[in-house]
């Protein structure tokens, strides 16, 4: 306790996480953090200070393979770290030469919090005093430090819970920001712990700021709560699940998000399964999924949150143009698609219009998603227009080549030689204009040939 | 047929003397004598789409699943589009016909 504020920089091509962990940090008393695109490293005369850290995005394989003796050159000597991704190991890890320390995809807030504070006392991460964690401890201490509080401070540990800023904080309370900084100093020491996710962490541990969970969520659905803005205001606000892999990115999305006008994180879900399943509890009104998800990604989310009876918007974020993705979330029922480059104002903007009921697309890709969607269409078309020309015994191999049976076995099944199997077989395969019984089976399900027409003679 | 049939069925086709280019956050169309038109992103897709060749119905089409809209809606929009379109001459109309064959 009593040390000074870390001076962090956020280096990353990507805006959209270069600005949410440089919301994140800032959330926390202990860090004044500021972001760098790669480029601007050695662009500009230094106009803020020497950074106590740097913490590089490094699972980006198009970072430039020089882009530590780049930081080192901007601010010699600095403490670099990397930041990777969960099992990103792999190709799209490019290390930081000259990186002290590796934060791994797993990491949650509190634990960057600590890690950061322990590399700059020590000048490196030891493997053993990571993660940190409260330990268990006799009686109920963390309650009784709740309990010390003032009554202002306990006001302000509910808000720090519910994930305001700061200045929302001092609006809502009618402090002044100076003074509103000064409880929450006062609340850190009493709580014995070093930032406000920790101290939220702590609240929500013993039951202060009501249900456990994002409670922001709670905020938005209460209509007379101590949440931001005016209850008109959070009536209209769109309530957002933040679907992502990464513990730390969602951290810094909700963090970033909650700042916005319009927008508040009611939940977060860390893989496919886990964003169904909070879609349905929560009913958000926006879905917001990466397109990385794990384990099938985004799009593949999409398709189970749209086919589920749920009046829900769904957003997939990428963070590089991809045309494909664009049309597979189009075609899975997304209502839209963000790109990171757009960072938090942009991500804001595409959730406020689904919210209303538009759509979104990214500027200059509507033209090609037209005319991809157009060709999907005809070739949809001549598939089913040959897919008519099959006789109904025809129709049924087919059925039963994408339920992958071999000649022998379609024969077994109907009835019939394994002969007359093969022929009807070579017929499918010439009626529809495919070279395998594979490529058949493929464009019977590509279209839903067999869904569409079976049963029809 | 109907109004809305025939104009479903029509393959309009943009002026060839025209040409599509990027200006600031829209589009501007041009030809030798200079700027003719400012459009948005949609106008400017909307016009690429005019190739002679795709209908109408197959532009409602691809509209009502990228913008999510109804299909009444996206008719009503390209309606809107396509005629100011045809209207200062930056697109002919094809009935019925692909590019190269008579139009009804």
């Amino acid at each position: 306790m009593g040390v000074g504020t870390l001076c962090v920089r956020v280096v990353s091509p990507c805006p959209l996480l270069g600005e949410s962990l440089t919301r994140l940090l800032e959330a926390q008393s202990e860090f004044e953090a500021a972001w760098d695109a790669v480029e601007d490293i050695e662009r500009e005369a230094d106009a803020g200070s020497r950074p106590d850290l740097v913490l590089v995005d490094a699972g980006r394989h198009d970072n430039p393979p020089d882009l530590g003796p780049r930081i080192q050159r901007r601010w010699p000597g600095v403490v670099m770290i990397e930041l990777v991704r969960a099992g990103a190991r792999g190709e799209r890890h490019r290390p930081v030469q000259g990186a002290v320390a590796t934060l791994g995809g797993t990491l949650d807030a509190d634990d960057l919090a600590v890690s950061l504070r322990r590399i700059h006392e020590h000048g490196r991460l030891r493997p053993t005093s990571v993660p940190r964690r409260r330990a268990p401890e006799e009686d109920d201490p963390e309650g009784s430090a709740v309990a010390r509080l003032t009554e202002r401070e306990t006001e302000v540990l509910r808000l720090l819970v519910a994930g305001h800023p700061p200045a929302e904080m001092a609006r809502v309370l009618g402090l002044s920001v100076n003074t509103l900084r000064a409880h929450v100093q006062n609340l850190l020491v009493k709580l014995q712990v070093h930032s406000r996710l920790e101290a939220a962490a702590l609240a929500r541990r013993v039951g202060l700021g009501g249900a456990p969970g994002p409670s922001a969520a709670a905020a938005a659905d209460r209509p007379d709560g101590d949440g931001r803005g005016t209850a008109a205001t959070r009536e209209r606000a769109a309530r957002v699940l933040v679907a992502d892999g990464r513990a730390l990115v969602r951290t810094a999305l909700r963090v970033a998000l909650d700042a916005e006008d319009g927008v508040v994180v009611v939940a977060e879900a860390a893989d496919t399964e886990e964003a169904v399943a909070e879609a349905h509890r929560v009913r958000p009104d926006v879905v917001l999924l990466d397109a990385q998800l794990p384990p099938g990604g985004g799009v593949e989310a999409c398709a189970l949150i749209k086919s589920a009876d749920l009046v829900t918007r769904v957003l997939v974020v990428s963070e590089h143009p991809d045309e494909e993705r664009l049309l597979a979330a189009v075609e899975a029922g997304g209502d839209g698609y963000s790109e990171w480059s757009g960072g938090i104002a942009g991500l804001s903007a595409d959730i406020r219009r689904l919210h209303a009921g538009e759509a979104s697309i990214p500027p200059g890709m509507l033209g090609l998603l037209l005319r991809r969607l157009i060709q999907r269409g005809r070739e949809a078309d001549r598939a089913v227009d040959r897919f008519s020309r099959l006789s109904r015994r025809e129709r049924e191999i087919l059925a039963l080549m994408v339920e992958g049976m071999d000649n022998h076995s379609i024969a077994r099944a109907l009835v019939i030689s394994p002969h007359t199997a093969r022929t009807h077989a070579q017929n499918v395969l010439s009626k529809l204009g495919v070279h395998s019984r594979v490529e058949a089976a493929a464009v019977a399900v590509e279209f839903g040939l067999i869904e569409r027409f079976m049963g029809a003679s | 047929m109907t109004k809305v049939d025939r104009f479903l069925e029509a393959r309009p086709r943009r002026a060839a003397s025209l040409r599509l280019a990027r200006r600031g956050h829209g589009f501007v169309l041009a030809d030798e004598g200079g700027d003719r038109c400012e459009m948005n992103e949609t106008a400017a897709a909307v016009w690429e789409l005019c190739d002679g060749e795709t209908t109408v119905a197959e532009m409602v089409g691809a509209v009502c699943l990228a913008c999510n809209v109804d299909r009444a809606d996206a008719v009503e929009d390209l309606r809107r589009v396509v005629v100011a379109l045809a209207s200062e001459g930056f697109v002919e109309w094809r009935v019925g016909a692909a590019a190269g064959s008579d139009g009804r």
